[in-house]
């Protein structure tokens, strides 16, 4: 005599295995479903993300807006006083809300030259400095900071003058091009101030910046330097603004810095037109994981009447032995508990997987999004099972109290 | 446990009630634990109707049912479920066994509702009746009078305070019929549990406390 466990005997007179071929085909629409939702998603909030700055490695720039007033023709010609903004303006863009921080750009007010000998190469030239405050600054270098009794000058540069050296000037004037290694090693005479007020320093290019296209010193430097050796020149109101938005393509913002004839960046109307696409795309991503998912639950769905309808005799039957409809829901639910499980798990993964690809994609794009689904892709796989576990558990109630 | 039926008319019979002479129908009658009781009438004269509406299958019927206290057009489906379990067992005229099961696994799906009675006393009876060696048959292979013993002992494998047989005999031969009454009354006698019998005939197979015409 085979003992059996009561679970294996209910089974076989419930959860039949015969026509179980219909179930794969359901099973893979749910998966491929919740999967392409879960992808919109990652999609959605990482471009998202990348946008409001979450990591705050963005590259898009789009989080990070430098902005400058317009110069007009005849500000050039009559050599009026340079476009600066006052306290009123600034107090003003920081209340648009999606306005999070305003960096100042200081000038250095004094006369920088900048001399490097080499072996072969020699060259002097005049320049210009500036520092913005340290939460403004991508890649920060560890080494980012001086002190007034130091020799040594740490110097950000951006990397699209290095770009303008490598691709423009080198092969023009037939000198090698540079890697950014190579330029980090080598270090610069940097002449201050003039008359007996001058000063030398070592400079050295400690980092490249993607976000701000200057030449930036750190602000104990320019500071000291506005302190010691300035010529004449009053104290002066910023011509550039670092700001720190939320989402850069926001109608208020755009429509502000419009009116208020504010140049910036063009890598506003770059990341708006992409997130334009992307949202488009997310959204059509996520009608066709809709459409997708009702088509599975569908076929989920009947295939579990179906299942309570070949068991409807037997389930009949064991309510009249003494086997209460309840207890008898909850076993066949569990199955499909075990189902639905399986099928969110094997979506979760693959979500898991879809995002490191997305997030390694990205970066080699310069787009830095988290390498690991946020509460929102769980969330929403949550919300499916729930959604699915509440419909089939609907109908077996249904199929099993009509016994 | 006490039953009790008050004014029972089943719809389907409400009609060609004048015609009847019943003394079930109509009537106020209560079942003591303990009794036992034979329901007697020619076929088509409504005894599974009547053992149905008493084991609480049926709801079309005008009067009350009473289980101790539970009136059974009003019992929840968990509380009938309870009692079913635990208190009321039956025979049904048409058997109703699972014909995918072996004989072991139709009395084991009933036996394990409450693993009252144990797997050994479950398989003694079984070689009382003469199934011993058909355990693992399945029930659908098995004659009718065989089927008929697999169901008997099925419905002794609870613990039940009244114990419903629906023409229990009906396909069993004199020495099957003799086993298994013997062992109905013994079963039912460790509880000093009632019985209720059907019959096309009057008999003396149990020492009956009432008799009903249908």
């Amino acid at each position: 005599m085979k003992q059996r466990p009561r679970k294996v005997i209910l089974r076989k007179l419930l959860l039949r295995r015969r026509g179980n071929k219909r179930l794969w085909p359901a099973l893979l629409s749910l998966c491929i479903g919740t999967l392409i939702l879960l992808y919109a998603i990652i999609l959605y909030t990482g471009f998202r993300d990348a946008l409001s700055g979450k990591y705050d490695k963005d590259s898009i720039e789009g989080t990070y807006l430098t902005i400058s007033k317009e110069i007009d023709a005849n500000q050039e010609i009559t050599k009026q006083k340079p476009a600066l903004f006052s306290n009123t303006e600034i107090r003003a863009l920081g209340s648009i809300p999606v306005v999070q921080d305003i960096g100042m750009f200081t000038s250095a007010r004094f006369p920088v030259e900048v001399a490097f000998t080499g072996d072969s190469t020699q060259f002097s030239t005049r320049l210009f400095i500036e520092s913005v405050p340290d939460r403004f600054i991508d890649d920060k270098p560890l080494d980012w900071y001086w002190q007034y009794t130091a020799n040594e000058v740490p110097v950000i540069v951006s990397t699209e003058f290095l770009n303008l050296y490598n691709f423009g000037y080198a092969p023009n004037q037939g000198v090698p091009q540079l890697t950014k290694g190579t330029i980090q090693t080598l270090r610069f005479t940097l002449k201050v101030g003039t008359g007996n007020d001058a000063a030398e320093y070592t400079a050295r290019v400690a980092g490249f910046s993607h976000r701000i296209s200057s030449i930036l010193v750190p602000e104990s430097f320019i500071e000291f330097g506005n302190q010691h050796y300035a010529v004449a020149q009053p104290e002066q109101q910023p011509s550039r603004l670092i700001l720190k938005v939320k989402d850069p393509s926001d109608e208020l913002l755009t429509e502000y810095l419009h009116e208020a004839k504010y140049e910036t960046n063009n890598e506003l109307l770059r990341s708006n037109r992409m997130r334009t696409v992307v949202y488009g795309a997310t959204l059509g991503m996520g009608l066709l994981a809709i459409v997708l998912l009702m088509m599975g639950l569908s076929v989920f769905i009947l295939f579990a009447e179906l299942t309570i309808a070949r068991a409807q005799h037997n389930l009949q039957l064991l309510v009249q032995l003494g086997y209460s409809p309840r207890f008898l829901s909850r076993f066949i639910l569990r199955r499909y508990v075990f189902i639905i499980l399986g099928v969110m798990i094997a979506a979760g993964i693959a979500a898991i997987y879809a995002q490191v690809q997305t997030a390694k994609a990205a970066l080699e794009m310069d787009l830095y999004i988290a390498r690991f689904p946020g509460w929102e892709v769980w969330a929403a796989l949550a919300a499916v099972a729930v959604v699915l576990l509440v419909l089939v558990k609907r109908k077996i109630d249904k199929g099993v109290n009509r016994t | 446990m006490r039953l009790s039926i008050n004014h029972l008319v089943p719809l389907p019979l409400k009609q060609q009630h004048n015609t009847y002479n019943a003394t079930a129908w109509e009537q106020d009658m209560v079942f003591n634990q303990g009794e036992q009781v034979l329901v007697q009438g020619p076929s088509g004269s409504g005894k599974t109707l009547f053992i149905n509406t008493l084991y609480g299958l049926r709801k079309d019927f005008a009067g009350k049912v009473h289980w101790s206290a539970y009136n059974l057009q009003e019992i929840t489906p968990m509380q009938l479920s309870q009692l079913r379990a635990a208190s009321v067992s039956i025979v049904f005229q048409d058997l109703r066994l699972f014909p995918e099961l072996t004989v072991w696994e139709n009395i084991d799906i009933k036996r394990r509702l409450t693993d009252t009675v144990t797997g050994y006393d479950a398989e003694q009876w079984l070689e009382r009746l003469g199934l011993k060696n058909k355990m693992d048959m399945p029930v659908s292979t098995l004659s009718a009078g065989e089927q008929q013993r697999v169901a008997i002992v099925r419905a002794l494998s609870q613990p039940f305070e009244w114990l419903l047989l629906d023409e229990p005999f009906s396909y069993l031969d004199f020495f099957n019929k003799q086993k298994a009454i013997a062992l109905i009354k013994e079963v039912a006698g460790y509880t000093r549990a009632g019985i209720i019998v059907t019959s096309v005939a009057m008999n003396e197979d149990f020492v009956y406390d009432k008799k009903l015409l249908l």
